[in-house]
């Protein structure tokens, strides 16, 4: 199943990077990302894993047409309405967090930030400005604000880092919700093979920079109910293909 | 109250040279608040200061609205910036007084002519202000912005002006007392009215009480719009701010 696209799912989207790379501060060039395609398969949840620097950040960014200075192209059909969930949260100081979410909702959708807020568990703080909340409240809202937007497609970047782990459990869970109910397509980050295999339907193993797919592969279904010996299989599975790269 | 007491120790100094020197120089105190109220009663005082007031309201609004502007764009675009860099730092240097022979010279001795000495004077300062704003601003939370789609509208009210607002703050704070300087000059060369007129013809008849008069009605002024004006507009700017404990 390595490298092969899903059979019979149309794709949503599809990211072609011819080649992509980064000047740095005194001036060398440094390849990203050369040769890449990626496509996302119709309300797929794809997660990408790859080592620290491999260019995942460079690659999400290319998707959500933030970055427009490479060879290559984005292609997005269906239009699909773009929910992005940052590395960083990216509030705005100056607004309150129910604020910051209303922001970014467009004027025609319902407001359910109520909602949201309490499955996510930051309601007490609606009222707040992001300077008075922690790491980890703030990493909830964010979240929320990308929920929020009911999101055709979801670009998530390492969402659930220095999270304790009660609390990535139930933001893993609302997330996992959220889309299965939307039938959003979600292509999110990690470094964290496991979650990967909690959350995900597709895998892909990235190599050292320039980040090139090791493996593509998919999940048995169903998504989130994988069971011990399935993550073992597939955690060796990740292993073996960061291995021959090595 | 340290400021209370200071200001009252200044007033008792005051009185007590004056009653020395007995001069018709140095009136006291109490001559001039006398003064005041006389000036007041005759509409002669509100009258001037309405002038002034109007002159300053105007060119302070037309060189923050116009600085603002150019300094935005100065900041956000490179282009901007070199072409426009040189007029700034000639406006900056040149001598206000220049600015306002000039604009006498060339407008004719009206009205236009003194807002816009006003204003040629101000609006280098709010430029370079906001300039130094518009280049701070954070680039990650334009990007987010920008994916989550925010109007044109959204993003000024927003992403701009929330950043630009303590630089705005400087500007306003700065411009408001060069602005109120600056239009005094303006009124003593080519207005026949306004807080400067006076001063100016009462410097030729040697009327210093006048003069004192207008002079701490005008400081007083200042100091009102600076306690009523500008530090509520920066307390609420800096709603957002963490607060020290
Ligand atoms: N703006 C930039 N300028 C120069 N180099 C960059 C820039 N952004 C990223 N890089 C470099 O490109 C590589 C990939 O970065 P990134 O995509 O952020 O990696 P990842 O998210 O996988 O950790 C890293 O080596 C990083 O140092
Ligand atoms: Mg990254």
């Amino acid at each position: 199943m390595n490298g092969a696209p899903h059979a019979g799912v149309p794709d949503a989207f599809e990211i072609t990077v011819t080649r992509k790379a980064h000047v740095a501060a005194d001036a060398t060039r440094v390849v990203v990302l050369q040769d890449f395609i990626l496509s996302l398969p119709k309300s797929g949840f794809v997660a990408l894993i790859g080592p620290s620097g491999c260019g995942k950040t460079t690659l999400l960014r290319i998707a959500a047409g933030l970055d427009q200075s490479f060879v290559g192209k984005v292609r997005n059909p269906e239009a699909l309405r773009l929910g992005v969930v940052f590395q960083e949260p990216r509030l705005l100081p100056w607004r309150n967090v129910a604020e910051n979410i209303a922001l970014a909702r467009p004027a025609a959708m319902p407001d359910n930030t109520a909602d949201l807020a309490d499955r996510l568990g930051f309601t007490s703080v609606l009222s707040r400005y992001p300077s008075e909340l922690s790491l980890g409240l703030a990493r909830r809202v964010s979240l929320a604000r990308a929920l929020a937007i009911d999101p055709g497609l979801l670009l998530l970047d390492e969402p659930f880092v220095s999270l304790d782990g009660a609390s990535a459990d139930r933001l893993r869970e609302v997330l996992a919700q959220t889309v299965g109910q939307s039938g959003a397509t979600v292509l999110m980050v990690t470094h964290d093979v496991v979650e990967a295999i909690g959350l995900a339907d597709t895998l892909i193993v990235l190599s050292e920079r320039p980040a090139r797919i090791l493996a593509r592969i998919a999940l048995p279904a169903p998504r989130g109910r994988r069971t011990i010996e399935d993550t073992e299989a597939i955690l060796a599975e990740v292993r073996k293909a960061q291995a021959t790269a090595g | 109250m340290t400021k209370a007491l200071s200001l009252a120790v200044l007033f008792a100094i005051w009185e007590v040279a004056a009653l020395v020197a007995q001069s018709r120089l140095l009136p006291t105190p109490g001559t001039i608040i006398g003064t005041i109220g006389l000036e007041i009663r005759s509409g002669e005082m509100p009258f001037q200061f309405a002038c002034t007031l109007g002159r300053v309201g105007v060119a302070f609004t037309v060189a923050f609205v116009l600085g603002t502007i150019i300094g935005t764009a100065m900041g956000r675009v490179p282009v901007v910036d070199r072409f426009f860099d040189p007029w700034v730092v000639i406006l900056l240097n040149l001598p206000a007084l220049v600015v306002i022979i000039f604009a006498y010279l060339w407008i004719g001795l009206d009205e236009t002519a003194a807002i816009v000495a006003v204003v040629l004077n101000k609006l280098p300062n709010v430029i370079v202000t906001t300039r130094e704003g518009a280049r701070a601003m954070d680039a990650h939370l334009a990007e987010m912005a920008q994916v989550f789609r925010f109007s044109a509208l959204k993003r000024l009210r927003h992403l701009l002006l929330p950043q630009l607002a303590p630089y705005l703050a400087i500007a306003a704070r700065s411009g408001l007392s060069t602005v109120w300087k600056i239009v005094l000059v303006v009124e003593l060369l080519g207005r026949p009215n306004g807080v400067g007129f006076v001063l100016g013809t009462s410097f030729s008849l040697f009327d210093v009480t006048k003069i004192l008069a207008y002079a701490l009605m005008f400081v007083a002024l200042m100091l009102g719009v600076e306690i009523l004006g500008v530090q509520p507009f920066e307390r609420r700017a800096a709603r957002w701010r963490p607060r020290r404990v």
